[in-house]
């Protein structure tokens, strides 16, 4: 396959180093005899191509959610990829009929009060996994990763029997609450964040606690003051994903929260275009543009931590 | 029909004649009682118009409190009494009802009876037929017994098993590949925009996912969707087992490249440049040198991310679910259909129309937990990651 692609093509081009001796760019000189060498469109420009029609496929349905949003006749028959008007009427629509306000606000305390605690204990698992050696430590690592892979939705009959007791006794963290919500996505937090965050951890040296005990600080000590800011890529990266994965979730969500008011935006916006298709097109396009405000904005502040985070904690299993 | 006091909020109460006797009665929700006729007016056809003490609702009155009447009853001996209409009510009594005798349930107008039936904890009558009320019973092994022996669930059971494994499987390696080509394809020093590109190639993964897919079923629509649209045709991508299999991967494939495209950027950038630069000193032309040193070194990366996907994906319910919803059905059976997982199979089992047969998706369930878990070790024993547990 090598022999079929002549060398100029190449896709890992030898790194051009600054400040190397002439010797070793004659060298590369000389490799690369023969071959139509500079010209930009075999060098880069192929690249931004190929860039473009990723880019093309990534952002057209993104693309169509805009134009279907800002669609005066909010049809799904009559939204187009370029947008042939513009107005604010679905928004409108949106902000009238629905309770929307409420599910966007239910969304963000059920995404972020779940996301920075489950952040928060995975950090306090992992650093336990990492730093101490204790009996069954290797089966509940095993036992986090394997329960994470059971069918959540089978919990589902009974997580229902369990808080139908517990609307009864305690209505406020019973059916259409936020926090029943908040309180059963916590106990499915752990697995993965857990595994991440120990690979991550087992890569800052032990030395670090090590010295600090000798100097008489406390495990708390060493785990706020310490490690915590040590591990903020990785932190960063949890957070983020349980922020999107809480805002996403929806099978729980939607045999909890019933009243129209207690929805969030995964079951509100599903009602919407789940009986009347063509219709509520355009007012479920503009809401759905609006949710994806805030997970957009974490995403592109947060990138190069994912990167890190995610491949570091992955290699070190 | 009367409220005590305010006519909005007040309770509801019926003033009844009876036809026959001419006799009034007040019917509350604690019972009847008769009513002193002292004061009571009644029209020529016998309806109560006055009576003191009680606030007689007008029609519009009585509509505007429609909700309350439709739960209100008046609870009698033989059963109860409900409205009918504005003006009249009449009293119902249950039809069936359990018979201790008989252990059975019995129709009261038919004479038709159901037994009840130990080993299903169902009433069942002489045809088989059972009715939908039943209680819960232990049966042992059957419900696993029954996902490997009934000849139709096993028929379906074990194709939707193969899909399963083929929409994981696919998913994974087509966003994999579609990510590392991208990733590649921009890792260069040279190009200019990178940043640019990045922040928007990874907007589908930032993106709220339960609405992008959402977004996909209605594009995928046959009459108004984008697709057909744009590119003139008129297929129905959800009405053929093929079309809808190639639209549910190809948005997993729109929905997970840019998270591959990150992580494959990621582990690009943390390969040591000093291999690549040896290779090429060495000789080796650039495709042979990425297959032979950078593509392995990628794959022990990514490998536990990729195998993590495949667990994900393998019980992707929202993919499914809110795309094509497990269809098309075959004609035979209406319960699993030809982009059904088994999530979204067993999840129709326990909450879909045809009735709550939890056992049995539980039983379902236990299998997929046994899959899926067997699958991951196998993965992680190979890659390795677990070994280095330490």
């Amino acid at each position: 396959m090598s022999e079929l692609i002549p060398p100029s093509e190449t896709s890992e081009p030898i790194p051009i180093r600054t400040g190397t001796v002439t010797a070793e760019d004659q060298k590369e000189a000389v490799v690369r005899l023969g071959s139509a060498k500079g010209g930009w469109w075999r060098q880069v420009g192929w690249r931004h191509l190929i860039a473009w029609v990723a880019l093309f496929f990534g952002l057209f349905p993104i693309l169509f959610l805009f134009s279907a949003a800002i669609n005066p006749i909010g049809t799904l028959s009559t939204a187009q990829l370029i947008p042939n008007g513009a107005s604010l009427e679905n928004f409108s629509k949106l902000f009238d009929t629905t309770e929307y306000v409420n599910w966007y606000w239910n969304t963000m305390l059920i995404a972020l009060v779940a996301g920075a605690l489950s952040m928060f204990i995975s950090a306090c698992a992992a650093y336990a996994y990492s730093r101490f050696r204790f009996r069954g430590r290797r089966m509940g690592l095993l036992g986090l990763l394997l329960i994470q892979m059971f069918p959540q939705f089978l919990a589902i009959v009974t997580l229902y029997l369990m808080f139908t007791t517990i609307t009864d006794y305690y209505p406020r963290i019973g059916f259409n609450t936020p926090w029943s919500l908040i309180i059963l996505y916590l106990g499915g937090a752990l697995g993965v964040n857990t595994w991440l965050m120990k690979g991550f951890l087992d890569t800052i040296p032990k030395d670090l606690d090590e010295s600090a005990r000798v100097d008489g600080a406390t495990h708390a000590q060493i785990f706020f003051g310490i490690i915590l800011p040590l591990i903020t890529p990785i932190l960063a990266v949890t957070g983020l994903l349980g922020f999107i994965g809480y805002v996403n979730e929806f099978l729980i969500a939607n045999v909890f929260l019933t009243d129209p008011e207690s929805k969030t935006l995964a079951v509100g916006l599903f009602g919407l275009v789940a009986g009347e298709r063509n219709n509520n097109f355009g007012v479920f396009a503009a809401g759905a543009v609006l949710a994806a405000i805030p997970t957009v904005v974490l995403f592109q502040i947060l990138q190069r931590f994912i990167v890190g985070g995610l491949t570091t904690g992955a290699v070190k299993g | 029909m009367a409220t005590k006091g305010d006519p909005i909020t007040g309770d509801i109460v019926f003033l009844l004649t009876d036809p026959d006797t001419k006799q009034s009665q007040v019917g509350t929700s604690d019972g009847l009682e008769p009513l002193p006729p002292e004061g009571v007016q009644l029209s020529p056809l016998g309806n109560v118009t006055e009576a003191p003490g009680y606030t007689v609702l007008t029609i519009g009155a009585a509509g505007a409190r429609e909700e309350d009447l439709a739960n209100f009853s008046v609870p009698t001996q033989n059963g109860a009494i409900v409205a009918a209409g504005l003006t009249r009510a009449f009293e119902g009594a249950p039809q069936r009802a359990y018979d201790q005798a008989c252990d059975c349930i019995k129709d009261a107008e038919t004479g038709q009876t159901w037994t009840a039936d130990e080993t299903n904890g169902l009433f069942v009558d002489a045809q088989g037929e059972n009715l939908a009320q039943g209680w819960k019973v232990n049966v042992g092994l059957r419900n696993f017994a029954d996902v490997v022996t009934d000849p139709l669930i096993a028929k379906y059971f074990f194709r939707t098993l193969v899909w399963n494994f083929a929409f994981a499987a696919l998913t994974v390696a087509g966003t994999f590949a579609l990510g590392l080509l991208v990733a590649i394809v921009l890792n260069h020093e040279r190009l200019k925009g990178q940043r640019i590109y990045r922040s928007l190639l990874i907007l589908p993964y930032a993106m709220p996912a339960f609405a992008m897919l959402l977004l996909w079923r209605d594009m995928f629509n046959t009459d108004f969707g984008l697709i057909n649209r744009m590119f003139g045709t008129e297929v129905n991508w959800f009405g053929k087992p093929v079309t809808a299999m190639i639209a549910v991967l190809l948005v997993q494939l729109w929905m997970g490249y840019p998270y591959m495209f990150l992580v494959a950027t990621g582990a690009l950038q943390s390969i040591p440049g000093d291999l690549k630069e040896a290779a090429s000193v060495d000789g080796a032309k650039p495709v042979y040198a990425f297959r032979t040193i950078i593509f392995p070194l990628l794959l022990v990366a990514l490998a536990p991310l990729m195998i993590a996907s495949f667990a994900f994906n393998f019980n992707n319910f929202n993919a499914i679910y809110m795309v094509s919803e497990g269809g098309p059905f075959p004609p035979d059976n209406p319960q699993i259909g030809a982009t059904d997982l088994l999530i979204t199979y067993t999840y129709r089992l326990a909450f879909g129309a045809q009735g709550a047969q939890y056992g049995f998706a539980a039983a379902v369930s236990v299998f997929i937990f046994l899959i899926v878990a067997v699958f991951s070790i196998i993965g992680f024993r190979r890659t390795r990651a677990l070994e280095e547990v330490n």
